[in-house]
């Protein structure tokens, strides 16, 4: 298998004078869970519909395991998706459908059938076989939508925003389900929720305005954008202040009020955030100061909203 | 054949008959049928019961004698436009009265065609219902899948409509031989059908171009039926305006499939296998269009 499981070169869509995708080149890396991350329109629905050909890119190739996606038929089996809004014909029950993606895929009627069931077992569907796709809630058809990705071995796996507009335990099902299938696949996964991006995937790739803006492992991503949000007992003396931002590890500071502010970090890798937090404590400690909070800042929400021109209000507790 | 197409065409026959769609169809293409028959027929049965006539033979004289007046041919030649020795050919030597049938019923084929085959791809485009089939197989597998499943409601129904039909006519009506009755209706059933597949195809091209399965049953019908109005009327206009004779402009009717329909029915071999050959072209013609659209466009 080669060591690129995607490689995207000069990919450009325009759809009439929109331009969705501007010249994308990307390689992405056999056997990582991939995240695909962009704000509204920034083109990955687009790339991952060129990808499978429901798109036709105006410029620009995608290889997927070598083979260009143009040729379908040579890699049929070997890719599969869950698109965000393809539909299931409403007039045939599930599984008929099903069994019939799986005997496109190249399986036999019966293995087709038993292949069938079998995805909808591992989305915990199973009583869902005969009925009809219209019966189904939102969450059950995007389960379904999902097992239909999970049928055979495909070997790259393109999931865009499989948790949107899920409830919390469906959302986290998907998670888990996503992160058990990523053992010897390639998972180029999609989403707006940026902490569930960080949590399982370990390469990401921002795109903005059509554009890739950074490509890397989470770990080059995140710690290059680190940062910790303190609140005090009393002000930021500037001395303190002083001290903490000639520190090697800071990459600035942001005073939020008189008793917040962010502290900016530079990290060379996550092993340095220990680091990091026990020089802030003696820091402050030294100048008498006593932290209320620290709140570890979502670090790729962080790098996402600074590449995307966003503000970041927020993190998580730590 | 790819195995592709057969399976996407089963399942779309499929699809269409648990929606109704096929059905619809079905019934559209049976009720014209047969109201078209009954026409015929019910003369002929009224002949029958109440002119006190005690045979058959005696029944399929008079009829002979009717179909056979200089009435009867003038109009049969007017409907098709073909010559005295075609219409002969039709009312004399074939059983008039299913030559009847058919000539009505070709006119009315390329109208069900488009009602039974408008959705090839255009509903399925709009609800972006073929995702899951591109990711597995190429975009001509789906196009020729959903052509041949349309195709397949057509033959079903009008091989269901003739034999019926041919049924009726040798065991109740009687007036002709079975073995005539059945020659006939077979070739008659290879011309319905072979009109039908330029239509098909019309509608496949049309289907694959637009996003609404309502738009594509528009613009079928309106094309299927506004061709041939215009052409008439072009056709008209020429020959006052240019001072032509009647018949110099018919080669614009050739342009369409709707020029050559009654020549499948034609007793001259050569005629009749050129028609063939124009519905093939004709089939050929939109179907590389349609595929060329389906191909090129985004679904």
């Amino acid at each position: 298998m080669s060591e690129i499981a995607v490689r995207i070169t000069n990919l450009s869509k325009k759809f009439s004078r929109t331009v969705a995708l501007d010249n994308v080149s990307l390689n992405i890396p056999a056997r990582t869970l991939y995240g695909m991350l962009g704000p509204n329109g920034a083109g990955k629905t687009t790339l991952f519909g060129v990808a499978a050909g429901f798109l036709k890119a105006t410029a620009g190739e995608i290889e997927v395991q070598g083979i260009n996606v143009k040729n379908i038929s040579a890699l049929r089996g070997r890719m599969s998706m869950l698109p965000q809004d393809a539909s299931f014909q409403s007039g045939i029950p599930v599984i008929d459908q099903l069994t019939l993606f799986a005997r496109l895929n190249g399986f036999d009627a019966p293995a087709a059938a038993k292949a069938a069931a079998d995805a909808l077992e591992l989305v915990g569907l199973p009583d869902v076989a005969k009925k009809n796709a219209r019966a189904l809630s939102h969450g059950m058809l995007k389960r379904v939508a999902l097992c239909q990705a999970f049928i055979g071995h495909a070997e790259v796996i393109f999931l865009d925003e499989p948790t949107a507009g899920l409830d919390p335990d469906n959302a986290r099902r998907i998670r888990e389900l996503v992160k058990a299938y990523k053992k010897d696949r390639t998972i180029i996964f999609s989403s707006h929720n940026l902490q569930e991006v960080q949590q399982i995937c370990d390469h990401v790739c921002i795109l903005h305005k059509g554009r890739v803006m950074e490509c890397g492992t989470m770990d080059h991503l995140t710690s290059s954008s680190f940062l910790l949000r303190v609140t005090l007992d009393r002000p930021l003396a500037s001395a303190a202040e002083g001290e903490l931002s000639a520190h090697p590890l800071v990459a600035g500071i942001v005073r939020e009020d008189d008793l917040s502010f962010q502290l900016k970090l530079n990290l060379e890798n996550p092993g340095q955030k220990t680091d990091a937090m026990k020089m802030l404590y003696e820091v402050l400690g030294r100048h008498g100061l006593f932290p209320r909070s620290v709140n570890e800042g979502a670090s790729l929400e962080a790098r996402f909203l600074e590449i995307t021109g966003g503000k970041f209000d927020g993190g998580s507790s730590s | 054949m790819n195995s592709h197409i057969g399976l996407i065409a089963l399942y779309s026959m499929r699809f269409a008959m648990r929606t109704g769609g096929g059905i619809i169809f079905i019934m559209v293409l049976l009720t014209v049928g047969f109201s078209i028959a009954s026409l015929f027929i019910s003369p002929v049965e009224s002949l029958l019961t109440k002119s006190g006539v005690s045979s058959a033979e005696t029944v399929a004289e008079t009829y002979r004698m009717i179909s056979t007046s200089d009435t009867i041919k003038g109009a049969v030649a007017w409907i098709t436009g073909a010559d005295q020795a075609q219409s002969t050919y039709l009312i004399t030597e074939k059983p008039a009265l299913l030559s009847a049938i058919l000539l009505f019923l070709l006119m009315f084929i390329p109208y069900t065609t488009c009602l039974g085959a408008f959705n090839q791809t255009a509903g399925d485009i709009g609800n972006r219902g073929f995702r899951y089939l591109l990711l597995r197989t190429e975009r001509r597998n789906i196009f020729f899948g959903r052509f041949l499943g349309a195709v397949s409601f057509t033959v079903i129904s009008s091989i269901f409509t003739m034999a019926v039909v041919a049924l009726y006519l040798q065991f109740k009506v009687g007036i002709y031989p079975g073995l005539a009755i059945w020659l006939w209706s077979s070739q008659g059933l290879l011309a319905i059908l072979a009109l039908s597949l330029p239509y098909a195809a019309l509608c496949a091209w049309f289907s694959a171009a637009l996003d609404s399965a309502f738009g594509s049953l528009a613009i079928c019908l309106l094309v299927t039926g506004f061709t041939v109005l215009l052409i008439t009327l072009f056709q008209s206009v020429g020959t006052v305006s240019l001072n032509m004779k009647p018949g110099d402009l018919n080669w614009l009717q050739r342009l369409t499939p709707w020029g050559w329909k009654y020549e499948l029915l034609s007793g001259k071999i050569e005629t009749r296998s050129l028609a063939y050959l124009a519905m093939a072209g004709f089939t050929g013609l939109f179907l590389w269009l349609g595929l060329r659209t389906f191909e090129k466009r985004d679904l």
